[in-house]
């Protein structure tokens, strides 16, 4: 703000360096009309200048850098837009990973309970059978599936 | 007065007295003033709104000054001040998402590091309840093998002897990981006392059976210190991955990780320059794991464990050593355990072999 008062630094060398910043091959498309506009007002400001006019060749820097902020605030929102998106990308990445994650934890959640029943099913372990305390037991708490046939071939590795 | 001439005056004084038209930009900026956009724009960006503000009503003083050259600047500075007051609400817009979106990706990846954490505990745990229950069941009482055909009786004294080289190896182990564990001197005694007994059938099998269960369990009990301790290291993941990314093709089994190394010795009975580099590999794997002990199992192509193997044992161990391996014992176990039928083309070249097995020293 406060271009009009064209506080702070030089306005014409604040356009320059704003112009060289915002202006890159990877931003050209984006900044191009705005970059075009504060250079034709930074030729017609200099064309002022040249003609003595020197209030009207002020206006003209202050309108040139005015489109300079523009062309870096466009940059910047783009810049942020692009993280957003990236950001949302690896959320929703995330997302998918713990869905899976959580089916994996009841399968083992299962096969934990198959291998407590069938230890407990052996006469000589029974009363020491499940070896884990509950209180180590975070919740999801153990399903409760019962052993189906063959589970002994299936806690074989 | 000449008519025509009072016509001219009065012509003149009318025109002089005409309002000068607005430029066509002080319209334009009116235009932009009223859209949708910098309205929007006034509430999310309001220093930038307010400056483009500024900038108009010195445009249209300066129009009302009958100054239209800087009306006309002064305008386009307006016009440029409302399209930066739109791209800063945009840009407010998006570090909004940003900060809303990171607070969100924060929230997942901590969510994602719970569960995964819950998915390793309950993982180990259930491993450790099938390491049990596989233990409990080789411990259960067997039905007593009886009489049997010669054919049978002779796949009967291969197995046993398998099962005699596996328990004495798992007793090995269980011992490097604890030297003084009580349970393991009397089986390693049975197992010599088995192996003494192979030349006269029948083949003891069930003994040897349960010599190899009273070996793991001797194993599995050596390491439940560890494991109890960090039930979560994944000490063993992590060597595994060590070498796998080294090419050595590690494997596991009960005893730990095995890497299995072929054509050690030259025709002298030296070590190779390839071997030697091999075996000072992974003596300093074994060094910078000083947690796992390292077990040396040489492996024949054919008969009972020579006193040549033995020797290569010998040689094997003192390589580890030298490299920095600071605990390794060291087995030969003939051709008890072939990876291939001995009567198949070629398998005394893939039986002939050295294993290097890291001793676990802990269930995860």
């Amino acid at each position: 703000m406060g271009a009009l008062q064209a506080s702070g630094p030089d306005p014409a060398a604040e356009t320059t360096r704003l112009l060289a910043e915002a202006d890159t091959p990877s931003t050209h498309s984006l900044v191009q009309d705005p970059v075009a506009k504060a250079k034709a007002a930074q030729q017609r400001a200099e064309n002022a200048r040249g003609a003595g006019d020197l209030q009207h060749a002020t206006e003209l820097h202050a309108l040139a850098l005015t489109w300079a902020q523009v062309a870096q605030d466009l940059v910047r929102a783009a810049a942020a837009e692009k993280q957003v998106a990236e950001i949302q990308k690896t959320v929703s990445d995330l997302e998918q990973k713990a869905v899976r994650t959580q089916a994996l934890i009841e399968q083992t959640i299962a096969r934990k309970g198959r291998a407590e029943q069938n230890l407990a099913a052996i006469p000589a372990l029974a009363p020491s059978a499940a070896p884990t305390s509950k209180a180590t037991l975070a919740s999801p708490k153990p399903a409760k599936v019962p052993a189906p046939a063959g589970a002994r071939a299936a806690v074989k590795k | 007065m000449n008519p025509k001439l009072t016509l001219l005056v009065l012509a003149a004084s009318v025109g002089a007295c005409a309002p000068v038209p607005r430029p066509e930009i002080m319209r334009e900026v009116d235009a932009a003033r009223a859209s949708v956009a910098v309205q929007a724009a006034a509430k999310t960006a309001p220093q930038a709104y307010a400056d483009a503000e500024l900038r108009r009503t010195r445009a249209e003083a300066a129009f009302a000054e009958d100054n239209p050259a800087s009306a006309q600047i002064l305008s386009e500075q307006a016009l440029a001040a409302y399209t930066r007051a739109t791209v800063q609400a945009r840009l407010a817009r998006a570090q909004a998402a940003l900060a809303d979106e990171q607070a969100r990706l924060t929230k997942a990846a901590a969510q994602q590091n719970d569960l995964d954490a819950q998915q390793q505990r309950f993982s180990l745990e259930a491993e450790a309840l099938e390491t049990r229950l596989k233990v409990a069941r080789d411990a259960e009482p067997l039905p007593v093998s009886g009489p049997a055909s010669a054919e049978r009786e002779q796949a009967r004294l291969a197995a046993t002897k398998a099962l005699l080289s596996q328990a004495k190896l798992l007793c090995m182990a269980a011992r490097l990981l604890e030297p003084n564990r009580e349970g393991v001197g009397p089986l390693l005694g049975k197992v010599s006392d088995l192996s003494g007994r192979l030349r006269t059938p029948p083949a003891p099998i069930d003994d040897a059976v349960a010599a190899r269960s009273g070996c793991l369990k001797e194993l599995t009990l050596a390491r439940r210190p560890a494991t109890q301790k960090s039930p979560a290291a994944g000490v063993n993941d992590a060597l595994l991955a060590e070498l796998s990314s080294a090419n050595l093709l590690p494997f596991r089994d009960d005893r730990g990780v095995v890497v299995t190394l072929r054509a050690l010795f030259n025709d002298k009975d030296q070590l190779s320059n390839d071997a030697t580099r091999q075996l000072d590999a992974l003596g300093k794997v074994a060094k910078a794991h000083a947690e796992f002990p390292v077990l040396t199992v040489v492996h024949g192509a054919r008969g009972s464990a020579s006193t040549r193997d033995a020797a290569q044992a010998a040689t094997i161990t003192e390589a580890l050593r030298k490299a920095g391996a600071p605990r390794v014992a060291a087995d030969a176990a003939g051709a008890t355990l072939p990876v291939l039928d001995p009567a198949r083309p070629g398998a005394s070249e893939r039986n002939a072999r050295v294993e290097v097995v890291f001793v676990s020293p802990s269930g995860s």
